[in-house]
């Protein structure tokens, strides 16, 4: 027994004294910037149909007891290139974190075309679908649009103005959104069209559309002093639409789409930017698919992913229903409620003190700092699965692009909403930067925060590369370089170990940006020089590790980064 | 058991000293001062990530319409002109197309893996997988009518289509189904024609019928018609017409008096006024009433509420569980034999001011006030027996001892009336038990002259749809207020749960023990006991 005792000790002992090196190898090539999945599909993928009701019994209910029952392999995110980061797609397109965008662009969002210069509007029919009642119409440059108004009854400028910061933050991020925007009308500008149809919430046409009944639908919508009507105008999603992407799985009749959703890094990662915006309305209904021509290859035809409806998001959900539960328990959530019972509901609960504050128009009181959770944020429904699997990889992802918009930008973001008052422009603001800060405070202190890792000529020979990286804790101010050290240690291809360790400072260029570079071992001579270098970050209340894999380029010889393993 | 309610008064006070939560929000305080926030950088281009294509590379040509020859001006406008008065031109912006991507990996092998990035399941992994797949299948097997109901609703759209049907327009005129359930009352279905906005005042109107038979108790059925003005005589003054005719199969009863309760059956039938032996036994109900109310509201908490009414009861033996006769008998019981007619005046006084404390808090649970209530009413024999006085009063206070609502409250309760046993009839002795009155025994397991009740409850939330709540009632009957003891009474706990919707509770379940032993489970849809309505 004690033999069996000291082995078990020998062995626990030696793993934390010498952890094993990662297995993950890299091929000595170029990153992945995008992936080919606009290949050609000829035929339409099939529709499909979103039920809210089955999907909240199925979330809350059913599938969150099968699914464990199938005893899903948690695993990191697929659709990762060898930098951990998410290449453009169909569904995503690196933007702010890889090319900062201008205040003016991030305003802008998608917007391509601006319809309130082509007046009059040409109404089609009434809209289909949702709670509100609202038209399509086409502009005079016969570009079609869906109209939804500021209603009456709704807080004002809020679910309009939510809608549009929250398209254009997620734009910025990446995501593929509608060309959306604000606008103010008159009663004026909005024409019946010839064969226009008066259509109910299902579609069915109850027959043609009458001026009284257009009166009708504009009546509910709120009016200025100046007779102006705040319209949230959505461009119509060009090709066909198909319906939202499943939360499980692939579509089965779109070749493109090869990685389960729910392992995609791009919808993983999706979740830190819900949690920054409270976008609580997540569910297979808040997105569309298209099957598309592409813009530059007539006749191949592919599906493009797009993000919709934002408009319950910024607090919004909660401010509207007057729940104060949301972003803080899923609406049907067993576990918590059994919490709760068997607690009796004691303890502080800081989150319902938001309601306390006065609602600035077009802002929900419940959009604070401090009741933000990263970790313990959730949406309305537990269903979509690629938040629920999100592991910390992918909040760090997602996080260190949310945290990449400065104040302009987020200004740029909010300018769009059109917002009346300028003291809600300015909440708005300070409370993205104040989410964004707590987002990044708690995911950079569990995946080490290094990240824009390259490999530089070290001197008078090629073999002994120059390791740079961002500190992204030290970019954002949470530590500063004098705090931090590094030390590095290099294997070689089969992870023996190249020389001995050696400990760094972060590098006096770090205290103004966060780089710091960083003259490594001698790469070796097999393998294209492949090497690596282990990287732990080393601050008083903090320790992480990521492994940087480096070769040398066949061509040029000169040594670059192949890859990264974050631990 | 019995430690139960001191502990949980002891916890209860503590929220209140641990929260500081208890005053409520003041809507005008502002807005709290931004978070103190150091700038962010505007990150460089690095060398680890690749710059996309320049906008010019592609035009832009699917769903550009008309404006592909607008002038481009996105990208090169200034940074933070966002002017928003001045609409923006048209502009040209780059979308990634196939010409980009052509050449790249397809999704899976962007990783630039060489080792094996997926090894897949374990053999362990993969039994697991067979073994858990039959509780797995049994678990969707169980919920597949469920399913099956969602799936319909949502793709058929059924809620929008009812409605079509069987409403007008404007929902103020149409038909409903109803399913009702209470434990020990058994459930029965009905439709309801109902109108509330008859003449454009809010009138109300309604007529319904349900029954039993459909689900094999032919006995229990039920008809209501009634009507209220609404705001036609204005927003203080309310008149109403109620009738209703009313049948149930097996309402249970236990004698007179506190007796315990027994499963030993006397030899020969006894006299329930003079023997307080308890036996569970049954008999038919069934009641045909008209009703006219006014409801004077001279101010929002004030309620001064008139109340008259014609009623026949009858009674008979059940045929489920132990008959009445078997136990008691039925000449000693009044209005049993010949049946019951009256006629009836009630006066009410109501100060209510039960209220949410906030709109953020659900629609009907309450979270401050207090309500007072006395009555008194008068039962004018018209079948030949002896008129009498019923006469009662309420007390409830909630403390709101901080958000969710999490809610202390108290409420005593009494009831009376002036006959004897003699003479009054036997169901309409006021009586405890079941219901939220004297929670944990059976419903109207106690009943006499006169009844005295006090009840204790933390009420927490759970979630935005779900509150529970802890309980204590303690309580019994009388022959009369004179013999007012402490002595024999009967004290309940339980805990129990709500689920409310937007306009009010929509289910209530509890699980209650008794210092007399035992376990009640009680759950109830569509509550059919007029209680709640004092109590909540």
């Amino acid at each position: 027994m004690k033999t069996m005792a000291a082995a078990l000790l020998a062995l626990f002992s030696g793993c934390s004294a010498s952890p094993p090196i990662p297995a993950a190898r890299f091929a000595n090539a170029p990153i992945v910037t995008i992936v080919d999945d606009r290949r050609d599909v000829p035929k339409q993928p099939e529709e499909l149909e979103f039920l809210p009701d089955l999907y909240l019994f199925d979330s809350a209910l059913e599938r969150v007891v099968t699914r464990p029952l199938e005893l899903p392999r948690i695993q990191r995110a697929l659709g990762v290139n060898a930098m951990d980061d998410a290449p453009d797609s169909t569904w995503f397109t690196n933007r702010n974190y890889v090319k900062a965008l201008t205040p003016e662009e991030v305003r802008l969002g998608p917007n391509t075309h601006t319809p309130e210069q082509h007046l009059p509007w040409t109404i089609s029919s009434t809209k289909v679908g949702g709670t509100t009642p609202g038209f399509i119409v086409k502009d005079s440059a016969g570009v079609k649009y869906q109209c939804k108004f500021d209603y009456a009854a709704s807080p004002t400028e809020l679910e309009t103005g939510t809608h549009i910061i929250v398209n254009r933050l997620m734009w910025a991020f990446g995501y593929n959104v509608a060309d959306d925007q604000i606008v103010y009308l008159h009663r004026e500008d909005f024409v019946i069209g010839k064969g226009a149809k008066h259509k109910d919430s299902l579609g069915k046409t109850l027959g043609p559309l009458q001026q009284s009944q257009v009166d009708e639908i504009l009546g509910h919508a709120r009016i200025g002093p100046d007779g102006s009507i705040r319209v949230l105008a959505s461009r119509w999603i060009e090709g066909n639409t198909i319906g939202g992407h499943a939360s499980e799985g692939v579509r089965a009749d779109d070749p493109n789409d090869r990685i389960p959703h729910e392992k995609r890094r791009d919808l993983r990662g999706m979740r830190p930017f819900d949690a920054w915006t409270d976008s609580v309305d997540v569910t297979e209904g808040q997105f569309v698919d298209s099957w598309m021509e592409d813009p530059a290859i007539p006749k191949r035809h592919y599906v493009k992913h797009y993000a919709i409806d934002f408009g319950k998001s910024l607090g919004a959900m909660g401010q509207i229903s007057f729940d104060w539960w949301r972003a803080h328990a899923y609406t049907v959530d067993v576990p918590a409620m059994v919490k709760g019972l068997f607690t009796l509901g004691i303890g502080d609960r800081p989150w319902q003190k938001r309601a306390d504050r006065e609602q600035l128009k077009g802002v929900s009181s419940l959009f604070d700092v401090e009741s933000l959770e990263p970790e313990g944020w959730r949406p309305d429904i537990q269903g979509y699965l690629a938040l629920r699997d999100a592991d910390r990889f992918d909040e760090f992802w997602g996080t260190k692009i949310l945290a990449s918009f400065t104040r302009e930008q987020l200004m740029g973001a909010v300018k769009a909403a059109k917002l009346s008052d300028p003291r809600s422009e300015q909440y708005l603001v300070d409370t993205l930067v104040g989410r964004q800060r707590k987002m990044a405070a708690y995911w950079y202190a569990r995946v080490n925060p290094l990240d824009r890792f390259a490999a530089e000529p070290g001197g008078t020979t090629t073999t002994v590369p120059r390791i740079c990286f961002d500190d992204l804790a030290i970019k954002i101010g949470f530590v500063t370089a004098a705090q931090t050290q590094y030390a590095l240690q290099a294997y070689d291809y089969a992870g023996t170990p190249l020389g001995a360790p050696f400990v760094v400072a972060a590098s006096s260029e770090a205290a103004a940006a966060g780089r710091t570079c960083v003259m490594a071992a001698a790469m070796p001579a097999d393998h294209d020089g492949y090497a690596m270098y282990r990287v732990d970050t080393r601050r008083t209340e903090y320790a992480g590790t990521t492994y940087v894999h480096v070769a040398r380029d066949p061509e040029t010889r000169a040594a670059r980064v192949i890859g990264i393993w974050r631990l | 058991m019995k430690a139960a309610r001191p502990v949980a008064l002891a916890v209860v006070l503590a929220v209140s000293a641990t929260t500081g939560a208890l005053a409520a929000p003041d809507p005008k305080q502002p807005p709290p001062p931004p978070p103190p926030v150091p700038e962010l950088p505007i990150p460089p281009p690095s060398e680890g990530q690749v710059v996309p294509p320049p906008n010019d590379k592609v035009p832009v040509t699917a769903g550009s319409g008309s404006d592909a020859a607008a002038p481009a001006a996105g990208s090169a406008a200034p940074a933070g002109g966002s002017d928003t008065a001045a609409p923006t031109p048209d502009r040209d912006v780059h979308d990634t197309t196939a010409l980009d991507s052509a050449g790249a990996p397809v999704p899976g092998a962007e990783s630039g893996r060489t080792d094996v990035v997926d090894p897949g399941d374990s053999p362990v992994r993969v039994a697991g997988r067979v073994v858990l797949f039959v509780p797995k299948v049994l678990y969707e097997a169980l919920f597949l009518p469920v399913h099956g109901a969602f799936y319909a609703i949502d793709r058929y759209h059924i809620d929008q289509l009812y409605y079509r049907i069987f409403f007008n327009a404007n929902h103020t005129i149409g038909f409903i189904p109803t399913a009702t359930y209470e434990a020990g009352f058994g459930a029965s279905v009905g439709l309801r024609f109902q109108m509330t906005d008859v003449f454009g005042d809010k009138e109300r109107f309604a007529i319904q019928g349900t029954t039993g038979a459909l689900i094999g108790d032919p006995y229990r059925e039920s008809a209501l018609v009634e009507l209220h003005t609404g705001q036609r005589l204005g927003p203080h003054f309310e008149l109403g017409f109620v009738g209703n005719f009313d049948r149930r199969p097996a309402d249970p009863f236990w004698g007179i008096g506190n007796g315990d309760d027994t499963t030993t059956l006397p030899a020969t039938p006894i006299d329930p006024r003079t023997d307080p032996t308890a036996v569970e036994v049954y008999h038919r109900y069934q009641e045909s009433r008209v009703a006219l109310t006014a409801d004077v509201q001279p101010t929002p908490d004030v309620h001064l509420a008139f109340t008259g009414a014609l009623t026949e009861l009858k009674f008979d033996q059940s045929q489920q569980g132990v008959p009445l006769g078997q136990v008691y008998n039925p000449a000693d019981l009044p209005g049993f034999l010949g049946g019951v007619q009256h006629a009836y005046g009630e006066l009410e006084l109501r100060w209510d001011t039960r209220r949410r404390s906030t709109m953020w808090e659900p629609f009907k649970i309450y979270s401050g006030g207090s309500l007072v209530s006395v009555y008194a009413g008068r039962v004018d024999r018209l079948d030949g027996g002896v008129d009498f006085w019923r006469y009662g009063g309420e007390l409830q206070h909630f403390f709101r001892l901080a958000r969710g609502p999490r809610v202390l409250i108290t409420r005593v309760r009494a009831q009376g009336v002036s006959g004897g046993r003699a003479d009054v009839p036997f169901t309409e002795l006021p009586y405890l038990g079941g219901g939220d009155i004297l929670r944990g025994y059976s419903y109207e397991r106690f009943r006499d002259r006169a009844s005295l009740m006090g009840s204790i409850q933390y009420s927490w939330d759970l979630s935005s749809r779900v509150n529970a709540y802890l309980f204590s009632d303690i309580g019994r009957v009388y022959e009369s207020f004179d013999d007012l003891s402490a002595h024999g009474l009967h004290v309940s706990y339980g805990v129990g749960l709500d689920l409310h919707g937007d306009s009010g509770l929509v289910a209530t379940g509890y699980i209650a023990s008794t210092i007399d032993g035992g376990f009640l489970f009680t759950v109830a849809f569509n509550p059919i006991t007029d209680a709640r309505q004092r109590w909540r």
